[in-house]
């Protein structure tokens, strides 16, 4: 009787502490099932430096080559006071390259300067350093984890623009392999940048494609890291009849100090979490 | 045997009474009094010895390490096995400016200096809580040419941002320094985009310059290395 007793005890505290136990656990399983992603510098483990690459070919077809008439400006956290500030930074270059069009979103600031005949912009100079100080703060950068969400990015960009009398539209050109090429050469024709939310491993520092030769020098980054895209580029190698392999590159402006523009191969690129197009009117 | 006996001595003087050597010698036997002085004695010799070994050891290092803080330069003159050395905002940190960089940490590195209309921003790499890379970044306001300087702190690594620094082919002499370089240029920046590297006292300098004219990077590495 005393042994049965004792064993109902050790099931009934071993059912109350399994309850107990799933009691905390559950909410965090449901967060990890729906986690999202914060874009910051904390990098994964990077095998080594720079390697170059190169690919033989004995033609290739250029299936797509859109840029934006004016790259997006190569702007960084040139003051390094802004931890896991990838978002601040893709935000300032966004309100940079709209602010040629919409000159109250930085007061009395002119971000382009004439070289010849030709507009460029200029480079992060202490006006731009203080709309990425503020577009730190409306994206509530490290508030929750270190760096900030999509819909971080999104909210404080459009508290940012609103508060200087425009308005902004996003639109998604898809994740993972399901990307809208249409949509992505649409809006780079139409003049609109479109923002990079990634899991990277790589930039491509240089991008030659040659006649019968491509050559890249790749470095390693792996992170979860939000970059501004300017140009698509889609390319088809062949050897004599047969097809090599096809490449898509995004023309970007990374956002970090070296280097602070280069490209990423869609293929090769462990997640496009989001391509999302900024529109601002 | 004779400090033995001076002792006797002195201790017949001090009491003022004479002394029993039968009944001193035989206590002496039972109590092997005179095995144990004398190990003694030679035991304090050793221990000085030693002490006095381990103190002049112990200050001549300190001493030397003093020496060697105070006069060798901080850069790594052995060359020790390539250290790759992976991008990382996590590994940065900014500083006010080089030249202060370059006091608080009594550094003899050139940097940058005196331009009238300029911002700069000075940032600072590290591994393992160590200085390794110095970046001197510059924008001429008149202008909006830029100028980044890295210094390198050590000798060993292998900055992979630093690649463009590795296939230069051209070179030339400003004020006897010896210098390799490249000039192209960039039709993003509608800029010439020069990248240079040259040794100077024993520490290496890496330069990347966007300026308007092709060769107005050689006016700013003559002011540099005045």
């Amino acid at each position: 009787m005393t042994k049965k007793l004792k064993c109902i005890n050790v099931v009934i505290i071993g059912v109350v502490l399994m309850l107990i136990c799933s009691l905390f656990c559950l909410p965090t399983i449901h967060a990890e099932g729906n986690k999202e992603v914060y874009y910051n510098s904390i990098l994964g483990p990077s095998a080594r430096a720079v390697n170059d690459y190169t690919l033989n070919y004995t033609r290739k077809e250029v299936l797509i080559d859109n840029e934006l008439p004016i790259k997006t400006p190569n702007y960084y956290d040139r003051s390094v006071a802004l931890k896991n500030g990838c978002a601040a930074v893709a935000g300032s270059i966004v309100i940079g390259y709209y602010d040629k069009d919409f000159e109250n979103l930085i007061a009395g600031y002119s971000p382009t300067i004439k070289r010849g005949e030709h507009i460029v912009f200029k480079p992060a100079d202490s006006n731009i350093q203080l709309v990425m100080n503020d577009l730190f703060s409306r994206m509530h950068v490290n508030e929750v984890q270190p760096g900030a969400t999509e819909d971080d990015f999104k909210n404080g960009l459009r508290s940012y623009i609103t508060s200087k009398g425009y308005n902004v539209s996003y639109i998604s050109y898809g994740s993972g392999k399901n990307l809208n090429y249409d949509g992505i050469i649409q809006s780079f024709n139409m003049g609109h940048p479109i923002v990079v939310f990634a899991t990277m491993n790589h930039i491509i520092k240089n991008l030659d494609i040659g006649d019968t030769q491509l050559t890249m020098s790749v470095q390693d980054y792996n992170a979860n890291h939000i970059l501004v895209a300017n140009g698509i580029k889609q390319v088809k190698y062949y050897n004599g009849t047969n097809v090599i392999r096809t490449d898509t590159y995004l023309s970007v402006s990374t956002g970090l100090s070296a280097p602070d523009s280069g490209y990423i191969r869609l293929e090769n690129i462990t997640a496009i979490n989001d391509l999302v197009g900024v529109l601002i009117q | 045997m004779l400090r033995n006996k001076k002792v006797e001595k002195s201790i017949e003087k001090k009491h003022n009474i004479p002394i029993n050597y039968e009944v001193l010698e035989n206590a002496k036997q039972q109590a092997n009094w005179k095995n144990r002085k004398e190990i003694q004695v030679k035991d304090t010799r050793k221990l000085k010895l030693v002490l006095m070994s381990c103190a002049m050891l112990f200050v001549t290092i300190v001493i030397a390490t003093t020496l060697g803080v105070i006069f060798l330069p901080n850069n790594d003159s052995t060359k020790g096995p390539p250290i790759y050395y992976a991008y990382s905002e996590e590994k940065i940190y900014g500083y006010d400016s080089t030249e202060k960089y370059k006091n608080d940490k009594k550094l003899d590195i050139v940097y940058f200096q005196d331009y009238n209309s300029a911002e700069e921003k000075t940032s600072v790499y590290t591994d393992q809580n160590k200085d390794v890379l110095v970046c001197q970044d510059l924008i001429l306001l008149d202008t909006y040419e830029t100028i980044k300087l890295y210094i390198e702190l050590t000798n060993n690594y292998i900055f992979d941002f630093l690649s463009e620094f590795e296939n230069l082919t051209q070179s030339t002499k400003i004020g006897g320094i010896d210098i390799i370089y490249n000039t192209k240029f960039d039709k993003n920046s509608y800029l010439y985009k020069t990248y240079l590297k040259f040794n100077y006292k024993g520490y290496t300098y890496k330069i990347t310059c966007d300026l308007l004219e092709e060769n107005d990077w050689k006016q700013h590495i003559e002011k540099l290395i005045k």
